[in-house]
């Protein structure tokens, strides 16, 4: 059997990785994707499950932060979909809610969700979470 | 005009009985006439009364059936099973509700009536049943229907019926997020502003609403060793409220440990905190068989 190709990581370019910021709260959209540009990330961004992918379909990110509740589609069902196309086997899927339920929180996990991080938040932690999990994906062991 | 009913006010489960016979022990269930349309916010165990009185009302002819459903945990879809109106095919049933985490609304309300649960399935009903994944504000003629997501152990929505000069707002299982983030050690240093703009826009929501039939199934006193089971404590719904400036609260979803005088005591305290906020929002108690009519 032919081995799968994947996107390497830095979506084609190998000079940044990829992030795809999805949340229909802009004020905080923008930060984080704010955060994100300042350490050399590209960064898309979408503002409800619907446009995050068709996004992360074209733009294949690296790491995919995600809210929960959106217009459209919500958080779970666009987890859902991205962990059952093998295109995004080594895209890192972080959710970010503040909805803090043990429920949602395993939910997240059994859906393929790498981690799930609890709003508000201090960005070197998410960056931290972030990054870890992005080398996770990019080098399974 | 808008009329209101209540048929179901009960959290959690249905809890008969002489202790609560003035409140009501069936599980969540409110009627709303406005025109020529009937909508029903939950299908607590209250649905089956309501079914009841629907199938005297239309004997013969046929009627129309908007429900939207809260949310899909037991106390708010438990009496759909037993809407007679549902079984008969003269009828439409139009129902609405926010998909599950990872099933559809339709296939939550098909496991309910599994056979492992239940003896007759969801295709036995011989109404015309649509459902309605929750993705956009309705239009129903001249209502319009807004939702908002809850802070809930579950997908749980908030309505709000406006018919263009009056409003209504059914919002029950809630937990502010100012009392589920805080308990986490994790976000110590985190900015405290942002629970706070979270529990905003939930007020903004109900702003100015004639009517609010909300959940207030806890005292200040038991909400500490139940925070987390997404429900407020009195003192942030009845506040919610007052900011929103709500006409009138109707405190809803009763805890079913708490028994009519129980509940009296906390419509009293309700009236208090309301005062105490300088509020003129009317609080009551949300009451079996009680008629609201928003003239």
């Amino acid at each position: 059997m032919r081995p799968r190709k994947f996107p390497p990581f830095g979506a084609g370019t190998n000079l940044s990785p990829k992030v795809l910021i999805v949340d229909d709260e802009d004020f905080f959209r923008r930060i984080v994707a704010l955060g994100f540009e300042r350490e050399g990330f590209t960064v898309c961004q979408a503002d409800n499950g619907e446009d995050a992918v068709k996004i992360a379909g074209t733009e294949l990110p690296d790491l995919i932060l995600l809210d929960l509740v959106m217009p459209k589609l919500l958080g779970f069902e666009v987890c859902q979909l991205l962990r059952n196309d093998n295109r995004f086997f080594k895209t890192a899927i972080i959710i970010m809610s503040a909805k803090s339920y043990k429920p949602d929180f395993d939910k997240a996990a059994e859906l393929g969700a790498d981690d799930y991080v609890v709003k508000p938040f201090e960005f070197h932690d998410l960056l931290k979470t972030a990054r870890h999990h992005m080398n996770k994906r990019q080098n399974p062991s | 005009m808008m009329k209101v009913r209540f048929w179901g006010t009960r959290g959690s489960i249905a809890t008969p009985g002489q202790s609560t016979m003035r409140y009501g022990g069936n599980t969540s269930c409110v009627e709303v006439r406005c025109g020529n349309e009937l909508l029903v916010f939950d299908a607590g165990t209250g649905i089956r009364d309501l079914g009841n009185q629907l199938l005297k009302e239309f004997p013969t002819d046929p009627m129309t059936v908007h429900v939207f459903v809260s949310h899909t945990h037991w106390d708010h879809i438990q009496g759909f099973p037993f809407f007679l109106p549902a079984y008969q095919p003269k009828n439409t049933i139009h129902l609405y509700g926010p998909p599950g985490r990872d099933k559809s609304f339709d296939k939550i309300l098909k496991i309910q009536m599994d056979s492992d649960y239940f003896p007759v399935e969801l295709g036995a009903m011989r109404a015309k049943l649509h459902v309605h994944e929750i993705r956009e504000d309705i239009k129903l003629g001249s209502l319009e229907i807004k939702h908002f997501y809850l802070n809930h152990p579950a997908l749980c929505l908030s309505y709000r019926v406006n018919d263009g000069t009056r409003s209504f707002v059914y919002a029950t299982d809630n937990e502010p997020y100012q009392g589920t983030l805080f308990h986490n050690t994790q976000l110590a240093t985190a900015a405290t502003d942002f629970p706070t703009y979270l529990d905003e826009k939930f007020v903004e929501f109900m702003t100015g609403a004639d009517l609010l039939v909300g959940e207030a199934q806890y005292t200040n006193e038991e909400y500490p060793e139940k925070r987390g089971w997404g429900h407020s404590p009195l003192e942030s719904v009845v506040r919610f409220a007052v900011q929103a400036n709500v006409k009138k609260f109707a405190l809803f979803h009763h805890d079913p440990q708490h028994d009519d005088d129980f509940v009296d005591g906390m419509v009293r305290d309700a009236k208090n905190i309301a005062m105490h906020f300088k509020g003129t929002t009317e609080c009551i108690g949300a009451k079996e068989g009680l008629e609201i009519v928003l003239a």
